[in-house]
């Protein structure tokens, strides 16, 4: 295998639809500061909130499938590991991004910004103070984990942990393509390995913290389960769109067949139906046992408006990408996967929007406008920037031992 | 022709998966269709030679997996609903209770769908065959151990007994056989 310096692979495509996501990016946040004047501060850090988790997904899901892909091998990881690495080198821009919920959860800096109450209702301090008419026991016994300090450091250890993992397993791949040292693949190995048990504690407690806090009575320790598979379901179908952009690219042309694609969306198909299981399970584990304590949370989903999309999840993030998945003439046609693809995604922003928004609108009619720009705004601006990363390396890692999974044409 | 259906066909061993490979392509290039690959482990490329297409199993199993779920759904739907209802922590006995009724229907989709896997395979590819042609093959038992082995069936219309055994030599394999009846 050659050991020579692999230059970065330049792609006219990415750079046409890099333009599209700076795009996207400046009429979502020109959209979103403009709300934050005519529709308010506190729909603003909402709307920035669940355009925030949404994004955040992508990079979660980089960074999980990265470690993965070190650990097991295979053709599929070779072939998406430096889009992989794009999307994990964004965490300390998500951790930036943070900065404003941080800052909107603190009763004081909140109070600054124009906010009538903190973005989480356990950092109002009424309802911690046992002389309010609107203290809360429960709240008040959850204080020492729920309160804007502790929480804030929290956030801020799972973005160091993070972003510690994706800069080493980036600069030790880029270094491999530089000097083609075979040594290096071992110690990614490595890391990935105790990489992957710090992810699967930081996802959960970052998910537990986010968004189940919103409600902060109510808990399901599948929540961050479910998070953590939504997070992959939707990143790989970002990268199957990613990858209909790269096919045609010498590099990709020469190293790649179909296999990988293949085997990426059987790994979306195991997804979907893995989403699908998290989700049930968690509503008929507390539809079951009927407790006043767990229930609250899927009342407010069925009720003014909100139900009319579980029926579209059930039917269009559930059985029709897991029917059209099962041909195996679809997953090998990049452009049919390519299109299951873009459907998940758009799936994924209804299923978001059904996890998080119900905290914020009592009935489905009162869902501000704001909510649309956000994500629009943050995935165009994290899609622009992850191009910039995909372009800066040669898109294979040609000098990985792992490339023999590719040119041995992926035998088990 | 009356030489050709006496044997069975012409077999040729391999010493390598990739060598395998390598022959089963050039034996479809060449215009070869009734052929079949003998190898330890399933090779993929091997496979999309010598048998492209679809083998009938996945569609077996889809029906029998719909047919297992909707079984798995109905038998708890009817005796619940209809035949012997029962009121089990207060709630409605009518479809509104859909969830406590999914692990069933999804196991039944489960063990129908295996259940069509393993018996659709079994009856497409005629097994259990207690002889096969190919046993007369030399060397033929090292298929399942470290031998690779293609097999061009005398049924095949461009089939010559003498031809075939000249094209099968060209592909530089450790020995060519006539596999007889």
């Amino acid at each position: 295998m050659a050991t020579t310096s692999l230059a970065p692979t330049k792609v006219p495509q990415l750079s046409r639809l890099q333009t599209y996501g700076i795009g996207a990016a400046l009429i979502g946040l020109v959209l979103l500061a403009l709300g934050y004047f005519v529709v308010g501060a506190d729909q603003f850090f909402r709307s920035y909130l669940f355009g925030f988790y949404f994004t955040v997904g992508l990079s979660i899901g980089s960074i999980g499938f990265l470690m993965l892909q070190h650990l097991t091998g295979g053709a599929w990881g070779v072939t998406f590991r430096r889009m992989l690495e794009s999307g994990a080198m964004l965490m300390p821009v998500m951790g930036l991004l943070f900065i404003p919920i941080a800052l909107a959860t603190f009763p004081d800096t909140s109070h600054a910004m124009g906010m009538h109450h903190p973005l989480y209702e356990w950092a109002v301090p009424d309802l911690v103070n046992p002389a309010s008419e609107h203290y809360d026991p429960v709240v008040h016994y959850k204080q020492p984990w729920l309160n804007p300090m502790f929480f804030t450091v929290r956030s801020v250890i799972y973005f160091v942990i993070w972003t510690a993992l994706a800069f080493m397993l980036r600069s030790w791949s880029i270094e491999q393509d530089r000097t083609g040292n075979q040594a290096m693949a071992a110690r990614m190995r490595m890391l990935s390995g105790i990489g992957i048990a710090l992810f699967v504690l930081t996802v959960t407690f970052a998910s537990f913290d986010w968004t189940m806090s919103l409600n902060p009575h109510w808990f399901s320790s599948m929540y961050g389960a479910h998070f953590m598979v939504s997070s992959g379901l939707m990143t790989l179908a970002f990268m199957i769109l990613m990858a209909t952009q790269v096919r045609q690219t010498e590099i990709f042309e020469q190293h790649v067949t179909i296999k990988p694609f293949h085997d990426i969306g059987k790994l979306m198909l195991a997804f979907t139906i893995l989403w699908t299981y998290m989700s049930y399970s968690q509503y008929m584990i507390i539809w079951s046992g009927d407790i006043a304590e767990f229930t609250p949370w899927y009342i407010d989903r069925t009720h003014n408006g909100w139900l009319t999309l579980v029926p579209i999840l059930i039917l269009f993030q559930f059985f029709v990408p897991f029917f059209l998945l099962l041909s195996r003439s679809n997953k090998r046609n990049l452009k049919t996967l390519a299109g299951i693809a873009g459907f998940v995604i758009l799936m994924r922003c209804i299923d978001v929007t059904w996890i998080v928004l119900p905290a914020f609108h009592e009935s489905i009619l009162d869902v501000s406008w704001l909510n649309f720009a956000a994500p629009v705004g943050l995935v165009g601006l994290w899609i622009a920037l992850f191009i910039g990363n995909l372009q800066r390396a040669s898109l294979l890692p040609l000098n990985d031992p792992n490339m023999e999974w590719l040119h041995a044409g992926g035998h088990h | 022709m009356q030489a050709s259906s006496d044997i069975y066909g012409v077999m040729a061993e391999f010493p390598s998966p990739s060598a395998l490979i390598e022959a089963s392509k050039k034996a479809r290039e060449a215009g070869y269709r009734k052929m079949d690959a003998y190898s330890p482990f399933p090779i993929e490329e091997v496979s999309e030679e010598v048998a492209p297409g679809d083998t009938g199993v996945p569609r077996i199993v889809l029906i029998c997996g719909l047919t297992g779920a909707a079984t798995g759904f109905i038998t708890q739907a009817m005796s619940q609903f209809v035949d012997y209802p029962l009121i089990i922590g207060g709630r409605p006995n009518n479809i509104t209770n859909w969830a406590a009724m999914i692990p069933m229907t999804f196991e039944f989709g489960i063990l129908f769908s295996a259940f069509g896997a393993v018996f659709g395979m079994l009856a497409l590819n005629g097994l259990p065959t207690l002889y096969h042609p190919t046993f007369n093959a030399p060397r033929f038992e090292r298929a399942s151990q470290d031998a690779f082995f293609l097999c061009i069936e005398s049924t095949d219309p461009l089939f010559d007994r003498a031809q075939t055994s000249q094209f099968l030599r060209s592909l530089n394999p450790l020995q060519v056989s006539e596999v007889t009846h």
